[in-house]
């Protein structure tokens, strides 16, 4: 069985305010569920090392993106835009 | 000819104990019924429009990017709006939480009066939940803010050992058991184990509520046409996003025959192996084996009424 690390991460607003209830996908086979970030707009799941793309929606839809080398990174910060 | 086995989510008085398991007899490929639902029988135009029917010609082949993500190429997908009608009402939002306070959106579906097939993944996964999920809300047909029929939370669920004991893709199914009816009323899907040559060819249709479109609260559906299908997925180029996990794929077999759903919906185009040349989503087969475990899931919520 592939070794998983905890990766950690937390979703902002534009004003660096964590959002509660953000849905986080990560790409690249994984399965597609979409988490919710918890208090303090936090998120966690355990990975295989290996880069993946994270993706974040906030209300309004406001949506950022960011590719990570997990393993070498086991923290994320998602930094939604203001809504449109 | 495999073995699966159901494996349930231990009751809280019995934590620690052993995972409870049934034998299962193979089957060969067959159908269950569906039921259209008690609720009003007004015909969907959604369906009119949206469904797809029957089977296609072969499609030439496009340039597309090869992108991380699951809309492949032009995003295609329609949102459904009278998802009060069939069969968008059988279709269900799932919040689900974990035991390690984890929360998470997925997609569900009705196959019984009781009883909501979704992937394994949303009932169980040491990747987000860490074990099993500890509760899971059930929303049939909701539509942003409104919730047509409520919805109802359920701790008991069960999914098949070779996902629970080594999260095989091919496995990825998860069963919702629910301690009320609401599938006489709102209808629920019929099931097909139909072989790998039958499905060629064929439109599906793949009807869930995307995390990139009102947060996981609005139903999307799109269709196309099969791709490839190997012994225990099936292959296609149809938009999903996370957050469609669990969603029902079916297909109708001539275009007055009504939906036959024959896969659980789970993986976007990372899950598709890379010598298969494709880019396409993927979802676990409904084969015979996997239907006499579904059939008995069904059985133990009370079972489908007698036609």
């Amino acid at each position: 069985m592939t070794a998983t690390v905890r990766c950690r991460g937390r979703v902002l607003d534009a004003e660096g305010q964590p959002i509660e209830g953000a849905v986080i996908t990560i790409s690249n086979a994984v399965p597609e569920m979409g988490l919710l970030s918890g208090d303090g707009g936090a998120f966690e799941v355990l990975l295989a090392p290996h880069r993946y793309r994270f993706v974040a929606i906030g209300p309004g839809d406001a949506r950022v993106e960011t590719d990570v080398d997990v393993g070498e990174t086991l923290e994320v910060v998602l930094r939604l835009p203001r809504p449109r | 000819m495999i073995d699966v086995k159901s494996v349930s989510k231990p009751l809280a008085a019995a934590a620690g104990g052993a995972l409870e398991t049934l034998a299962v007899e193979a089957a060969p490929a067959r159908r269950t019924r569906g039921h259209v639902g008690s609720a009003t029988q007004e015909a969907s135009r959604s369906v009119r429009y949206l469904v797809a029917k029957g089977k296609s010609a072969p499609l030439a082949p496009s340039a597309r990017s090869t992108m991380l993500e699951t809309v492949i190429g032009v995003d295609d997908r329609v949102r459904i709006l009278d998802t009060d009608l069939a069969p968008w009402r059988m279709v269900c939002a799932l919040r689900m939480r974990g035991a390690n306070g984890a929360g998470a959106i997925g997609t569900g579906w009705l196959i019984g009066p009781k009883t909501v097939l979704t992937a394994g993944h949303c009932v169980f996964s040491s990747q987000f939940f860490g074990g099993w999920a500890s509760t899971i809300e059930v929303i049939p047909g909701r539509n942003g803010s409104d919730t047509p029929f409520g919805s109802v939370t359920s701790q008991s669920f069960t999914s098949l050992d070779r996902w629970v004991e080594s999260e095989d893709a091919d496995f990825d199914i998860g069963c919702i058991h629910l301690t009320q009816d609401i599938g006489t009323n709102l209808g629920w899907f019929a099931l097909g184990a139909l072989p790998p040559e039958q499905l060629e060819g064929f439109l599906v249709n793949v009807s869930g509520y995307p995390g990139d479109r009102g947060m996981g609260t609005e139903q999307y559906h799109h269709r196309n046409r099969v791709l490839r299908v190997s012994e225990r997925r099936v292959f296609y180029d149809v938009d999903t996003f996370g957050g469609q996990s669990g969603a029902p794929v079916w297909i109708h077999e001539t275009a007055s025959s009504p939906p036959l759903a024959i896969a659980i919906h789970a993986y976007g185009i990372g899950g598709t192996p890379a010598n298969f040349g494709i880019t396409a989503n993927s979802a676990p087969r409904i084969i015979p084996e996997v239907l006499t475990q579904i059939e008995t899931w069904v059985a133990e919520d009370g079972g489908w009424p007698p036609v």
